[in-house]
């Protein structure tokens, strides 16, 4: 308040009216006007330039809780960007900060993060069951050389080399819960290919204990100290491993990544030693979709110590980025079945603590006397449910700074993402695991389907969810066509109305329109197009943009949010192009 | 109104500048560093796929210049927002140090390092540093030691050194035997001593003033022993008994006066003690109590060694009773306590001060300094309201009252002291860690940390 009426002193600050500060704000505020670009449409982005081998980056699991869930927080609070945006959205000033390496399209253009897969390339049951396994695993006829310890991650394991000189991580299941954590492994490895992530090889193999053998450099850690192994510490790992029929066990191997490990990578700023590193981890669409994508495995686990950054490619090298450790996903958290409040809220979060506090213990969380993970009724899937879930409030372990910056259209990414899975797609998947039990296969098939679909409905109101734009043309017509994916996944059904409106430098050229197919003709938009052209001869051809907004109203009433459709209408009809979607958060 | 239209406006400005006007005007000027990154990426065309390599055409496409794909995308954060950001770089600034140690401890395993030093393999033994913040003993660091399986007879052993200064430590030892003699009973043999160079005295009686507060040195030791039977396995009986040195001097009070010698106490004494004591327990949960009820009745017998003027009974009854209402969750529960104590001289004899009841601490009558209220006998209720949290963590409201009293006829209902407030309580799966709690009463507003259970 003292600052206030110290400033009002000034004579020219005081000659200035209220008013007038008010119309110059919001006259600035509506001078960034949208200008659309004719560029083609982004669809790689070049962070694989060679660079010089980067250092390792070693994990560090205490400081990242620790960081993420205290300090990382006050520091947003303390950024003046951070928090005048999120004041500024409250006021629904603005909106929220979106994603940097989205193109005009509103898609990830694809990198060293990420390939666009399933949802515009759809993958047959055979490649989505396939996934990122280019050998069939290690040689399982012979023997498997032990040549170290496994020293990260909650899963006891180490690695081998097979008679191919190939090295796989091989993981063991907990005790107590045979196949659980190998078979959520596998099967999400498998979704997050197809999602377009970069993943490890996973496989399930199975081998007769005498196949294995301590090699010389085999070490295991005791007291923080490293050792080397011995039968007795082998005998350990796999004494609580079932043996079946056949005498063999089951276990996981994964397929060392090709290049050199560089340690993690994280979910906020970029690596000081990647030159291609341009874009902060938490502004990447991909990560913050990413959200949406772990909220339906229950990938609550999802963070930096489950990351590798590999640096790939010989001497013209780059680093590569991939999620590696799917161990705690779907009903695991590796040694145990999840646990219930994992998805609900942080290990620690202060938002929960204080609803409890202040209720006065009068609020009861949905999840807080679940007991169905001490005793789960399938073992090899531990606890993984679909009641409860909550596609909008899901949150990993501790706080994951890219899941924090995830907005509507982030979401709404993710989402589609997901949904692009059909009943088939996930029954292909599920089969890699090779569950024994197939009511537990039948039962993990069913909590996927129904977690997807709560993901689907959740989204699919919050944004319009309309996608899969194209222009059709021809001699006679020119067609803009597009997708509603609530109708098309089954979410919703398809008897909707499709309100659109077409403008040409923000006039609207013809009376709104109301079709119940999506597919909007703009055969009398290119004609009135071409007529204002013919009249005004100094218009360039970079104006010929025309924006159509849609909007859906489904058959319980509701107006949704407009998706904005900008076409390049040239002379040549058969030149027109989608340049850009904008979809109102 | 006006007074507040002029924040108003500051915030919209900042929001604007923020989130609008900067960013806009970074983007207005050229980025020197896109320049080369852009040279950059035509220069390794060759790593782009064909599909990458698309021409772009001015008469096709109406527009001309680099193909996208060949522009690395990239976050951009102009001057004005990293003046924004200040405050978060000094935050961050401040915290590198720590973040720094973390993770050298975590890549050096010391944790593990330090556990494998401090505990033997199958963690049955282990001697530890412990430290001490607060309470009558101040700034103390000591160690603590344990062994459950002493001899490989499941012998138990376990001591506790705190030092603050040699006016003002602590150290406990203790051993266990189950099964001793080949009855069902355990043989509990202990030894104490406790220095304080600075104990609470008020002037004893229900209506004693605060301002009236002095301090006395204390210093005793001492050692005893102890059968406790399971006699059911709700039910469990106990015989103790125990001698006791002890040293009573100036203290220094918090006031400047000094503790009043006229006192007959004053001096060197010796005491025996021996008694029993019975205790029913239906208590259900854990770590956190959420239902039962817990029954307890001691009897103590003391005598003066060293002379022949203290000789006395002590009889304690306490009741605790947790329930949870039924319109409440189950672990949203109430907690009673009542606790009746009361010293009967015996021959004529007396009781020395500091073995009289007491009240005013943070396990019994919290708001007030410790020891506040004393005489033969004391009163005490305490009402809890217990509620989760988190995990391990509990909420609580409480309201206690409690008075002193020489005889049962004076106790009356306006004699009560009360004292009320909230607090937190942190349980681990194994028990019990510390609890932090506000308590208000007439003579204070106090903050209590302590490392043990109420009830």
């Amino acid at each position: 308040m003292p600052v206030f009426f110290e400033i009002r002193k000034y004579p020219g600050i005081k000659r200035l009216p209220t008013g007038a500060i008010i119309l110059l704000l919001f006259v600035l505020a509506c001078a960034g006007g949208k200008n659309v670009s004719l560029a083609p449409v982004k669809t790689f982005d070049p962070d694989n330039r060679p660079i010089a081998d980067p250092r390792e980056l070693e994990e560090n699991q205490i400081w990242d809780l620790m960081d993420m869930t205290f300090f990382y927080q006050i520091e947003k609070l303390l950024d003046l960007n951070w928090s005048g945006r999120k004041t500024a959205a409250f006021l629904n000033l603005a909106d929220s900060r979106p994603a940097d390496n989205v193109n005009a399209l509103d898609e990830v253009p694809n990198s060293s993060w990420y390939t666009n897969r399933h949802f515009h390339h759809p993958m047959s049951p055979e490649e989505l069951a396939r996934g990122p396994n280019k050998t069939d695993g290690p040689e399982s006829s012979s023997v498997w050389k032990i040549v170290a310890g496994k020293f990260e991650g909650g899963t006891p394991g180490f690695t081998i080399v097979d008679v191919r000189g190939d090295r796989y991580i091989i993981k063991i299941d907990a005790a107590g819960y045979p196949e659980m954590g190998s078979s959520a492994e596998v099967i999400s490895t498998k979704i997050l290919y197809a999602c377009g992530y970069n993943v490890p090889q996973n496989t399930i193999e199975f081998i007769r204990p005498d196949q294995l053998e301590i090699g010389e450099t085999a070490r295991v850690m005791e007291g923080g100290i490293k050792r080397a192994m011995t039968k007795s510490d082998l005998e350990a790992m796999l004494q609580n491993i079932p043996l079946r029929p056949d005498g063999m066990i089951r276990v996981l191997a994964s397929k060392f990544l090709p290049g050199k490990p560089v340690g993690i990578w994280e979910y906020r700023g970029t690596r000081p030693d990647d030159p291609n590193d341009l874009v902060k981890h938490e502004h990447r669409r991909e990560l913050r979709g990413l959200r949406v994508i772990s909220s339906w495995l229950n990938d609550a686990d999802r963070r930096a110590a489950n990351t590798l950054a590999v640096y790939t490619g010989g001497e013209q090298g780059y680093i590569m980025h991939y999620l590696i450790d799917m161990g705690s996903t779907l009903g695991s958290n590796n040694k145990f079945p999840h646990a219930p409040k994992y998805g609900y809220e942080y290990l620690v979060d202060p938002r929960s603590i204080f609803h409890s506090l202040v209720s006065l213990g009068l609020y009861v969380k949905p999840w807080e006397f679940e007991t169905a993970h001490l005793q789960p009724e399938f073992p090899s899937i531990g606890y993984f449910e679909a009641e409860m879930f909550d596609p909008g409030s899901w949150v990993p372990t501790y706080p994951n700074p890219a899941f924090e910056n995830c907005t509507l259209r982030d979401a709404f990414w993710g989402a589609k993402i997901v949904l692009s899975f059909s009943d088939a797609d996930l029954e292909a998947i599920v089969s890699t695991a090779h569950l024994s039990d197939p009511d537990a296969a039948e039962y993990l098939l069913n909590i996927l389907k129904l977690r997807r679909d709560k993901v689907g409905r959740y989204w699919f109101t919050k944004i319009n969810p309309l996608d899969r734009f194209r222009l059709v043309r021809s001699d006679s017509s020119l067609q803009l066509i597009f997708e509603d994916l609530a109708a098309a996944t089954g979410l919703e059904s398809g008897n909707c109305q499709y309100q659109y409106q077409v403008y040409f430098r923000n006039n609207e050229i013809q009376p709104a329109g109301k079709i119940s197919a999506p597919a909007i003709s703009l055969n009398r938009e290119f004609t009135i197009l071409n007529q204002i052209f013919n009249s005004e001869k100094s218009l360039p051809v970079t104006e010929r943009k025309l924006k159509v907004d849609i909007r859906t109203r489904r058959e319980k009433g509701k107006v949704s949010k407009k998706v904005s459709v900008w076409i390049f209408l040239p002379q040549n009809k058969a030149f027109s192009r989608i340049l850009s979607i904008e979809r109102e958060e | 109104m006006k007074y507040y239209f002029g924040p108003l406006i500051l915030i919209f400005i900042w929001c604007f500048l923020t989130i609008n006007l900067l960013p806009q005007a970074a983007q207005a000027f050229p980025d020197s560093l896109t320049a080369p990154v852009q040279a950059q990426a035509a220069v390794k065309v060759s790593r782009l796929t064909s599909a990458h390599l698309q021409v772009t055409d001015s008469a096709i496409y109406g527009w001309s210049g680099m193909h996208p794909n060949f522009i690395p995308y990239r976050s951009r954060r102009s001057f004005g927002a990293h003046l924004l950001a200040l405050p978060s770089y000094a935050w961050r600034a401040i915290w590198y140090p720590l973040g720094k140690t973390v993770v050298w401890m975590e890549h050096s395993h010391f944790h593990e390092q330090a556990i494998a030093f401090f505990f033997n393999e199958d963690f049955s033994a282990g001697i530890f540093p412990i430290f001490n913040v607060g309470g009558s003993l101040g700034l103390g660091a000591g160690l603590m030691g344990f062994h459950n399986n002493l001899f490989h007879k499941g012998h138990q052993v376990s001591f506790r050194v705190l030092f603050g200064s040699l006016d003002d430590n602590y150290s406990t030892l203790e051993y266990k035997m189950r099964n001793f003699a080949g009855i069902p009973a355990t043989l509990k043999l202990s030894g104490i001593f406790i220095s304080d160079s600075e104990e609470n005295f008020f002037p004893t009686g229900n209506n004693s003033r605060e301002s009236g507060k002095s301090s006395y040195d204390f210093e005793t030791g001492g050692g005893g022993a102890g059968l406790n039977f399971n006699l059911l396995p709700r039910l469990k009986w106990q015989l103790n008994a125990g001698l006791r040195h002890i040293d009573i001097s100036y203290g220094e009070g918090y006031s400047g006066t000094f503790f009043p010698d006229s006192l007959p106490e004053f001096g060197t004494r010796k005491l025996w003690q021996a008694g029993s004591g019975a205790t029913l327990d239906f208590r259900n949960g854990w770590p956190r109590t959420l239902s039962g009820a817990l029954l307890q009745m001691d009897y103590r017998y003391t005598e003066e060694l060293s002379g022949n003027r203290f000789q006395f009974h002590t009889l304690d009854a306490e009741v605790q009773i947790f329930f949870s209402p039924f319109f409440l969750a189950k672990n949203r529960r109430f907690s009673l306590r009542g606790w009746l104590q009361k010293n009967y001289t015996i021959n004529g004899k007396e009781i020395p001060f500091y073995e009289l009841s007491l009240l005013g601490d943070a396990d019994n009558l919290r708001g007030y300094p410790q020891n506040r209220f004393r005489a033969e006998g004391a009163l005490l209720f305490n009402l809890e309201y217990r509620y989760p949290v988190w995990d391990h963590w509990d909420a609580v409201i409480f309201f206690d009252e409690g008075q002193v009293f020489n005889h049962f006829s004076v106790i009356k209902p306006d004699r009560f002291h009360w004292a009320a407030g909230g607090g937190l309580r942190f349980m681990t799966a194994n028990g019990f860690i510390m609890r932090t709690e506000v308590a208000a009463s007439p003579d204070h507003v106090q903050f209590l940390l302590e490392f043990a259970p109420n009830f």
